[in-house]
């Protein structure tokens, strides 16, 4: 579904991601894992066009991703929830959630289906952004992501400083894009994290592939390469 | 004039400039709030406003009624238009760079000026009022222990002036109803926001500033078409404007659309009552030093946000 081909991509003449291939299948998640610096931030913006390439190219199911315009991405299905989850904070909840729902016409459907998955939205709906807790507002930024219904969600550390059961229901909500077929590729640190959720694992280092696992040599015998893959 | 009248008398003159200023503030805002552009060449926007109300006026002939509501309804729509296309063929270009686009508005400015000055010459040309009645109002005053109603001599204000301060009011409500409650409005708050965002959900952000430079501009030229009546169209009439813009953007807080109006009020009402009791030049000494105040004390502005 999201492809990526010898993809390379940095900012300005500063060259970060050096070649880097993969692929994320529908209903599987796909953990990309590194240390700081490796890349994995830089990839996930190269796949929304945010960054331009250097060379190679993004696909998802056939569509080049990366000729298009950035602010056309989103409309192939493809949703982000970005490192710092970038919320428009002067916003309130429901405009937030709009921002998805409007640009798309996904309407009151996509809405109420996130309001099911993270119902303390419901109760926040006229409050403003950047007055939520923290974990409220990581529901925040993957429910104006999952407004778009995407194909693929990239999400990019969601689970960072957040208490356990907020970071419970950030994964729940992961799981519940992959039992819906989305294909997700997930920036995450942790190690319970990745065992629990991966069917796949990208490792970067210093922008190049280090190699991938999937899910049944994750848990046998390349648990200690992954280990030495990630952040400190 | 007793006091309490004659005071009466500088509010309304001071309101009258609070409307205009609000309205034309109100664009600089925007386009700041939106696009991170300061708008150098915002006052000729409005200079340009004033002198195709008065081209409109003239080809539309006969009663001024009729010009003058020509002028209302097209000239915004034609400096908004131009103002896009500024945008889309010059700011689009330098990627809204900060410092670029200080450079670029200012060769804006200086372009809009003398192709005015080419076509339209350097003659201030007035525009006829669609009506100008003379509207005397009440003052009140004790009397055997009770209020009662008076019309001093000199007390009255023009109609036209009501209407320009109503009509500003009118545009006002109407521009906080488009931020607020539509989905450009919301497009454009979220764009406001955070840029790259916006385009990771979707939103065309290059037409979005486009839109919002025409708003702005539009904003401005409509300021003009309501005022022209009363001070005359003129190719360097950009230049006050702009300066009180600048003064009311910074003391209501850059990018901040209600600290734009509340500013306007402020300076507007000062300069009004200054002017009235003292002189102009005193009034634009106080606006003069309210930013200075504003900028060491405040520097987000009265009503700014610290992201602002």
């Amino acid at each position: 579904m999201l492809k990526l081909e010898t993809v390379s991509a940095g900012y300005g003449a500063a060259q970060v991601l050096r070649g880097v291939s993969f692929e994320a299948h529908p209903g599987q998640i796909l953990c990309l894992v590194g240390r700081n610096g490796a890349g994995k931030s830089t990839t996930m913006k190269a796949i929304m066009g945010l960054l331009p390439l250097m060379e190679g190219r993004v696909l998802c199911d056939g569509a080049v991703l990366s000729d298009l315009p950035p602010h056309k991405v989103p409309a192939l299905g493809v949703g982000y929830v970005p490192q710092g989850r970038r919320l428009f904070g002067a916003l309130t909840v429901a405009e937030n959630l709009a921002v998805g729902c409007l640009t798309f016409g996904k309407g009151n459907a996509a809405l109420d289906e996130v309001l099911e998955v993270f119902p303390r939205l419901k109760e926040r709906l006229a409050q403003r952004a950047n007055t939520l807790s923290g974990g409220e507002q990581q529901m925040l930024a993957m429910g104006r992501a999952m407004c778009l219904r995407p194909k693929v969600l990239l999400l990019d550390e969601p689970t960072e400083g957040l208490q356990p059961s907020m970071v419970a229901a950030i994964r729940s909500a992961a799981d519940h894009m992959r039992q819906q077929g989305a294909a997700v590729v997930l920036v995450e640190q942790r190690l319970d994290a990745i065992t629990a959720l991966a069917d796949q694992v990208v490792m970067l280092e210093n922008g190049h592939l280090r190699g991938t696992l999937t899910r049944s040599q994750l848990m046998t015998e390349d648990r200690g390469l992954l280990e030495a893959h990630l952040g400190v | 004039m007793d006091f309490g009248p004659y005071l009466m008398l500088a509010i309304m003159e001071g309101a009258l400039t609070a409307a205009v200023l609000a309205l034309t503030a109100s664009g600089l805002a925007l386009v700041f709030g939106v696009m991170r552009v300061v708008n150098v060449a915002h006052g000729e926007f409005f200079m340009l406003g004033a002198v195709l109300a008065w081209w409109v006026s003239q080809l539309a002939g006969g009663s001024p009624v009729w010009g003058f509501l020509l002028a209302l309804c097209v000239v915004p729509l034609l400096v908004g238009v131009l103002a896009a296309a500024v945008d889309m063929t010059i700011l689009k270009r330098i990627n809204y760079d900060p410092e670029r686009t200080i450079v670029a508005t200012i060769g804006i400015l200086y372009i809009l000026q003398q192709v005015t000055l080419m076509t339209y010459g350097p003659e201030a040309r007035p525009v006829a009022p669609p009506f100008n009645t003379r509207v005397a109002l009440p003052w009140f005053e004790m009397s055997n222990g009770a209020l009662q109603l008076y019309w001093p001599w000199g007390l009255s204000i023009t109609s036209y002036k009501l209407f320009v301060i109503g009509a500003a009011c009118v545009v006002l409500l109407g521009l906080w109803a488009l931020m607020t409650q539509t989905k450009l409005g919301l497009l454009m708050r979220a764009t406001e926001q955070d840029r790259e965002m916006a385009h990771a959900f979707g939103i065309p952000v290059q037409r979005v500033y486009a839109i919002a430079f025409g708003l702005g501009a539009g904003m401005a030229a409509l300021a003009a078409v309501l005022i022209v009546p009363i001070q005359q169209a003129h190719y360097l009439m950009g230049g006050d404007p702009l300066l009180l813009s600048f003064i009311v953007v910074i003391i209501g807080g850059l990018g901040s659309l209600p600290g734009a109006i509340l500013a306007a009020l402020l300076i507007g009402l000062s300069d009004g009552i200054i002017s009235v009791f003292f002189s102009p030049t005193l009034a634009k000494i106080f606006a003069t030093l309210l930013v200075a105040f504003v900028l060491v004390f405040r520097p987000n502005g009265l009503w700014g946000t610290r992201n602002s």
